[in-house]
């Protein structure tokens, strides 16, 4: 079975173009993302907005585990891997349409535990540089587990596999409860500070964790073009 | 300038989306020797344009967030004018609100409006966090025989929780009415837990408050 290490994953020009002072777009993004338009707001309202993107960016302890588990089967409602089971009718029904499905990629990453401390003293002064500052590390979160999920596909095309899209417990319609419990168990993931409550959320807040399959071929990347629920926030549309 | 011109001004920096602007305004106030409760009126016109603005999409949320701080503010300055224990008299006089995030959700910024909105639309609240246990909220309702109970949540896995706390509170504290809001929520799943009254969001929940609290004891429920 194809192994995928934590040593394989490369995060493609970090840290450097992260920088907010070396990319405006960042900058562009946080705006966008909280609503404002970057071009309309004042001149004090943006330095305000980067001086938080700043200290968030500098806050930033990014850390990751990867781990694979050959696929064993799947069935109507779930897709069983030796170590993990996912508990998807869709995910399951997608697998259908792939040609051997084997491997299941789990990851989770986490921006570190320094973000939210800085988000809990600001809490303390106003609403609104939490709020920017919480975008920023929404944003930021993504953007590294897009990295690993471009990083894995790369390592999976090496071997003659393709990656599916990520995806995590809480979507879909795999349980956030349940689904974060199994990827947990699986991963372990105290070993990079990260925490999974029972209650399905985990701490440090920008954590994100998540699983690929792959699978020799795979005529669509994930299940939402089968998905009745066209209004989905999150529909994806390969 | 007059003291109307100055009180017109404070109103206006709620709406600036500039601290420093508000800090101006609040210090002219202040020289000008303006009663607290006109200052007090002032600041919550000026977040109330900010919630109407919002409502007919001329503020986003972070405009509505930068009014709200310029809001409190205000407050934490009033709070120099008076007395804790005429504070705590004048508190006492308003109906009594209980708001927090129910135990196992962290996401606190649509409370945080709302608590921001319910204060400035006269009641006393009681602002419990995020993470709440069902034991605090019961602890707060016996201290203070709250009117109102708002919860929130952003989480679907938190809701049998809040369920059984709803169920405990109606119970124990049948005087009380129950709010809920978050995004799982929509009116057929707040009225499926018990709760009294929903708000679409955070910035409706005046309106819903005053529903719920004067609607007659047996029709104290959702309409869907």
């Amino acid at each position: 079975m194809i192994q995928i290490s934590p040593e394989d994953i490369k995060f493609h020009g970090a840290p450097e173009t992260w920088d907010p002072q070396k990319c405006d777009r960042l900058y562009g993004l946080v705006c966008e993302r909280i609503g404002y338009s970057p071009d309309s707001i004042s001149e004090q309202m943006h330095s305000r907005i980067a001086e938080i993107i700043q200290k968030g960016y500098a806050a930033i302890e990014l850390d990751f585990f990867i781990r694979t588990t050959p696929i064993a089967g799947w069935e109507k409602s779930k897709i069983e891997a030796e170590a993990v089971t996912i508990d998807s009718k869709k995910w399951a029904n997608l697998l259908k349409k792939m040609e051997s499905p084997e491997v299941l990629c789990c990851f989770i990453i986490t921006l570190g535990k320094q973000l939210d401390i800085i988000n809990e003293a600001l809490r303390k002064k106003n609403l609104f540089d939490p709020y920017v500052l919480d975008a920023f590390g929404s944003l930021m979160v993504e953007k590294a587990a897009d990295q690993i999920e471009a990083s894995i596909r790369m390592q999976l095309k090496k071997n003659n596999y393709e990656g599916s899209r990520r995806f995590s417990p809480g979507y879909c319609d795999w349980g956030l409860k349940s689904g974060q419990e199994t990827i947990c168990r699986f991963l372990t993931p105290e070993k990079i500070g990260v925490r999974c409550l029972a209650i399905g959320s985990m701490v440090p807040a920008k954590s994100i964790s998540a699983v690929m399959v792959g699978a020799k071929q795979m005529p669509w990347k994930s299940p939402c073009r089968f998905c009745k629920e066209i209004n989905c926030p999150y529909r994806r549309e390969t | 300038m007059n003291k109307t011109d100055i009180l017109i001004d404070l109103e206006q920096s709620v709406l600036s989306k500039n601290p420093d602007v508000t800090n101006r305004a609040l210090q002219a106030v202040k020289k000008a020797k303006c009663p607290a409760d006109d200052i007090l009126k002032a600041l919550t016109k000026g977040l109330e344009k900010a919630r109407e603005g919002f409502k007919d999409d001329r503020y986003s949320i972070p405009d509505l967030l930068l009014a709200i701080d310029a809001y409190r503010l205000g407050v934490n300055l009033l709070k120099t004018y008076s007395s804790s224990s005429d504070v705590q008299k004048e508190k006492k006089s308003r109906l009594q609100v209980v708001i927090g995030v129910v135990e196992g959700d962290v996401h606190d910024m649509g409370k945080n409006i709302v608590a921001a909105v319910l204060e400035a639309s006269g009641y006393c609240v009681h602002d419990m966090g995020r993470n709440t246990p069902n034991e605090v909220f019961l602890d707060k309702l016996e201290s203070t025989k709250a009117d109102v109970l708002a919860l929130s949540t952003m989480m679907s896995t938190p809701i049998d929780n809040m369920a059984e706390l709803i169920r405990v509170v109606k119970k124990m504290y049948p005087q009380t009415v129950i709010i809920v809001g978050g995004a799982p929520f929509d009116a057929k799943l707040a009225r499926q837990i018990g709760a009294h009254g929903y708000a679409e969001n955070a910035i409706l929940v005046p309106e819903e408050t005053k529903r719920v609290l004067y609607t007659p004891p047996g029709n104290k429920q959702l309409y869907l």
